[in-house]
């Protein structure tokens, strides 16, 4: 599904341009549930911005099932990213001033859904996750761990092949954080490919495969 | 006293920190309050100071109220004058005066190059019945407004200091007036300039002889003013003059029918005219820019407040209660306020002289306007209001619910800065919106009057005037030798295409008010005022000035027989007098006279561009003599080329002759409008301002919101928004604000424009394209000034939100 060749990262820096990845290569298979571990400043970040597509500013070849995300235009890559990742994050980073149900609609809007039928699919969504009651709270109204919940809700809504997570319990106490990985591990076998960054070997371990970077470099497997 | 230095200290300090913020409100807030001071101060030198009279409540203009007319004042004549003096109680002193603007004149000589002067004839009882006294020597008396002790005149104190040079052993000296030698009694206040502000002199009434205006019942020319005994009120005295004037109505019927009715109002209406309504209406204008200046700092002051959240929060957890928070905001914003309400006053005491300069000869007491006590305390009183808006609402926002996400992540501010924000921004939308309204009406106002068909054309016209006035004209056939010499040398200038005068300049004025006996087998069957009054004019004036000649001909010059008066007559009198008949040899007596219409001419607006075409008799200047001569030169080519040629005529049949307003006509004719233009034009650049500053302040708005909100951007857009998706949210939440703004802003004035509605010409205050235009016009701008910080937000990069991980 994502195949990554000689990949390069680098910031333009004096006297010499700073490599924040170096010769990534990298192949994660459909299904996959893949997490990306290493001190900080390995570049795991990078790596997953490469990965959704909302970094192109790279060298190397990133080849997405047969597309190659390292040759289209930027409007290309993104709608390319928009019909096929789905991000979580370590903040959250639901909206303050929408609702629950309306952080869910907020995707589907961005992909000219129809109004009706978004309803329905924030309707379902809701009740996958057991949060109808919650649809009409605020994201202050909410736990962290329910806002992540919403958070991960947000991200599959529009049925991304692949998901990708930044620190997705580094807010959570250690229960929180095991229901958000399980939830994870069954969006896994539903189908939907992870792509996980991770502190904690715990986390890990609900994946199928590890991936180690230190210093840009993929140091092993 | 230390803490209040030491809070001081702090403020400035603070707002040192940030030099461009300080000086952007300071400016906007200086602009505001130092137009809006500026205005003031013209509003209340003209209409709220107490006139420069002694107690000026008691003063009143007294006239006639006609049927076809309404109030009428000027229209006595002196014998109408002398049975009301004597019979009026309820007066302690009444007194009479004639100044006509441009007719009244007078010629220095002898005081380098010779000069018409404006002036007005005053009875020897005026300057005590207003209970003024000059500044230098003394006034005119009652004994020498009599023939034999009347060669004096009293100066005004801007001809003494700008044309003799503040001469201090001026009283004593003499004047040639027309030729003669008059005594200089005095110099009046630089207050004093009744009952116009361009009088230059003030020179006694009886010098008026028959030979210049007719003494006679019937030829009202003359203005009265009266003071009331203590006691009386206006509506007391009008009754009673009511009564006179009903009394000379029925014993001199033939002269005084339907001048039965009097008009008694406060003199400070008749001085101020019709300047109050425009004034108001500026005053309102320039509010709205101080309010839309308001709200724009109002939102810098929010803008800076909400980004010092973590600041103050920490503050709090230091000890700070809010009020103590609060209040060094205010003390900051109150320091802003107070340096723009100083640099605004500042402004205004430059710009008024200015103002005061720009509206000369078009409003009433323009050498009053100075910034006085009460105009420092209305910038104090604009100043407390800026700071009421500019610092109260800010500091409470930005010092509310201070807790830890504050403290942490200065979040969850965003939506409530925003919310704000938007209101603020639909606040000055609507403010301008109202102005803007009020800017385009007056334009479309002021175009369609300066584009109105006035019946003749300016272009390419030079003109000039002359008075024929004192000893040297009074021969017969003086002036009528030197109006013929002069055209004849006028019309031998190569290039000129014709030359011809009148009396009275179009667009200046009616003619007088003759009255037109119709006649039929030798009976008068109806009596005719033409609306606009008869003119006097030579021969060549409808050709000089392109009045299309409908039938007949022009005067010639052997028009000179009183005894078969030779009459044209415009196209709107024919209708009225003769209609469906061939008015040309038509007869009808004029005076005692028997005319007969030679021609008919197109209707001119003659009382100004904004009055209608009314119906007009022409009769030659050579059988009615007049001193007040203008020439009227269609030349081909710039009429500038001209106007030496001009000159050099005149002067080789008169050295001594003053020569005034000699130019194109066209500027002439501008003049006529100065009063609509310098109202449009400070509108104008109100409007201009208030779109300028609402532009600024919705892109300050938008661009605060996209920084504040570039977190949430770059969660869309990592969640698939599309940079279109971007700006249109941004921009759209900007024009729905400004929208809202927009429609109450329209609102309100469909509900209060009706003030502009004296000021507009052919137009309603409602006019449904204009008004549907500022908000156009305002929501183009708007959406401009949205879209420029929109494309930024559209290049956040979403990698943002992983970066704040």
């Amino acid at each position: 599904m994502i195949r990554l060749v000689n990949l390069e990262k680098a910031i333009p820096t004096r006297p010499s341009p700073t490599y924040l990845l170096r010769r990534i290569d990298l192949t994660i298979g459909a299904g996959e549930f893949v997490t990306i571990m290493g001190p900080s400043g390995a570049g795991k970040s990078t790596l997953l911005a490469i990965l959704g597509m909302l970094d192109g500013e790279h060298t190397g070849e990133y080849w997405f099932g047969d597309d190659p995300v390292h040759a289209l235009a930027p409007k290309a890559r993104s709608t390319l990213a928009r019909s096929t990742v789905g991000f979580v994050f370590q903040q959250y980073h639901l909206l303050d001033e929408l609702t629950v149900a309306e952080n869910l609609d907020m995707p589907l809007s961005y992909r000219n859904i129809p109004s009706s039928e978004r309803q329905a699919i924030v309707a379902d969504t809701l009740d996958r996750f057991h949060m109808v009651g919650k649809k009409d709270l605020f994201p202050r109204q909410l736990s962290g761990g329910q806002q992540q919940v919403v958070a991960v809700a947000r991200a599959v809504i529009a049925q991304p092949k692949l998901l990708l997570a930044d620190e997705p319990t580094g807010n959570l106490h250690s229960e929180q954080g095991r229901e958000i990985m399980e939830l994870f591990q069954t969006l896994n076998r539903g189908g939907t490919t992870v792509v996980q960054v991770t502190h904690s070997e715990e986390n890990a371990r609900f994946g199928s495969r590890i991936i180690r970077l230190k210093d840009g470099w993929l140091v092993r497997e | 006293m230390r803490f209040g230095s030491q809070a001081l200290r702090r403020a400035l300090r603070s707002l040192a920190r940030t030099p461009g913020f300080a000086l952007v409100v300071l400016a906007t807030l200086a602009l505001g309050i130092g137009a809006t001071t500026a205005i003031f101060t013209v509003v209340r030198s003209v209409l709220l100071r107490d006139l420069p009279f002694e107690q000026p409540d008691q003063l009143v203009d007294i006239g006639h109220l006609r049927p076809d007319r309404g109030a009428v004042f000027g229209g006595f004549s002196p014998q109408d004058f002398d049975d009301l003096r004597a019979g009026a109680s309820k007066f302690t002193s009444v007194a009479s005066y004639f100044y006509t603007p441009g007719i009244g004149t007078t010629n220095l000589t002898g005081q380098g190059e010779p000069l018409s002067l404006a002036a007005a004839m005053v009875d020897g009882r005026l300057f005590s019945t207003l209970g003024v006294a000059a500044s230098h020597g003394r006034v005119i008396s009652p004994q020498e407004d009599a023939p034999g002790a009347n060669q004096v005149v009293v100066l005004s104190d801007a001809f003494w200091r700008r044309r003799l040079g503040a001469d201090p052993a001026i009283v004593g000296r003499t004047l040639q007036l027309d030729g003669r030698p008059f005594q200089v009694l005095g110099v009046m206040p630089p207050s004093f300039t009744f009952p116009a502000s361009e009088v230059q002199v003030w020179l006694p009434i009886s010098l008026l002889t028959d030979a210049e205006v007719p003494h006679i019942r019937g030829v009202r020319w003359m203005n009265v003013v009266g003071r009331l005994a203590p006691g009386i009120t206006a509506a007391q005295a009008e009754r009673e003059v009511g009564d006179i004037v009903a009394r000379l109505a029925r014993s001199y019927p033939e002269s005084n029918e339907g001048w039965n009715r009097a008009a008694v109002q406060p003199i400070a209406i008749g001085i101020m005219g019709d300047v109050r309504a425009p004034l108001t209406a500026l005053l309102v204008a320039v509010a709205l820019v101080l309010l839309i200046a308001c709200v724009n700092a109002a939102h810098l002051m929010l803008a800076r407040g909400l980004g010092r959240r973590k600041e103050l929060a920490i503050r709090a957890a230091l000890g700070a209660s809010r009020s103590r928070l609060v209040g060094q905001l205010l003390l900051e914003s109150g320091v802003l306020v107070a340096g723009g309400a100083a640099l605004g006053l500042f402004l205004a005491w430059l710009g008024v002289p200015a103002l005061a300069a720009l509206a000369a000869g078009v409003l009433p007491r323009t050498g009053e306007i100075a910034i006085d006590s009460v105009v420092v305390g209305f910038a104090f009183v604009s100043g407390v209001a800026a700071f009421l808006i500019v610092g109260v609402m800010p500091a409470l926002r930005s010092a509310g619910r201070l807790g830890n996400r504050s403290l942490v992540e200065g979040r969850g501010q965003t939506a409530m800065g925003n919310r704000l924000a938007n209101g603020l921004l639909a606040l000055e939308t609507g403010f301008a919106v109202l102005l803007l309204c009020g800017t385009l009406l007056t334009l479309a106002s002021l175009w369609k009057l300066t584009h109105v068909d006035a019946g003749f054309r300016a272009e390419p016209v030079v003109s000039m005037r002359m008075v024929l006035q004192g000893e040297r004209w009074s021969g017969p056939g003086a002036s009528e030798n030197f109006r013929r010499q002069l055209l004849s040398r006028l019309a031998d200038i190569p290039g000129v295409v014709a030359a011809g005068g009148s009396k009275r300049a179009p667009l200046t004025g009616g003619g007088e008010p003759y009255a037109l006996k119709l006649t039929r087998n030798g009976g008068i069957i109806d009596t005719i005022t033409p609306g606009a009054g008869v003119f006097m004019v030579t021969p060549a004036y409808f050709a000089s000035l392109s009045i299309p000649l409908l039938a007949g001909r022009e005067f010639l010059p052997a028009d000179t027989s009183r005894q078969l008066l030779p009459v044209i007559v415009s196209r709107a009198l024919a209708a009225q007098a003769w209609p469906g008949a061939d008015p040309v040899g038509q007869s009808f007596q004029v005076g005692p006279a028997a005319a007969t219409v030679v021609g008919v001419v197109a209707d001119v607006h003659a009382r100004g561009l904004a009055m209608p075409a009314e119906p007009a008799a022409y009769v030659p200047l050579a059988i009615f003599s007049r001193s007040s001569f203008n020439v009227f030169v269609k030349v081909t080519g710039s009429p500038l080329g001209y106007v030496s040629a001009l000159r050099a005529a005149v002067r080789e049949i008169d050295p001594d002759m003053p020569i005034s307003d000699l130019g194109p006509l066209r500027t002439q004719i501008q003049a006529t409008t100065s009063q609509p233009r310098l109202f449009t034009m400070l509108i104008g650049v109100f409007g201009a301002t208030a779109l300028l500053l609402a532009v600024l302040g919705i892109y300050g708005v938008v661009a605060q919101g996209v920084s504040q909100r570039q977190r949430e951007i770059g969660i869309r857009m990592a969640l698939g928004a599309r940079s279109v998706t971007v700006v249109r949210l941004v921009v759209g939440a900007a024009l729905t604000a400004a929208a809202v703004g927009a429609a109450v802003g329209l609102v309100v004035f469909l509900l209060a424009g009706g003030v502009l509605r004296s000021q507009l010409y052919q137009m309603e205050s409602g006019d449904p394209l204009l008004l549907a235009l500022a908000p156009i016009v305002l929501l183009a701008a708007a959406w401009l000034a949205a879209w420029l910080p929109a494309r930024r937000a559209a290049r956040v990069d979403p990698m943002i939100v992983l970066r704040i991980e």
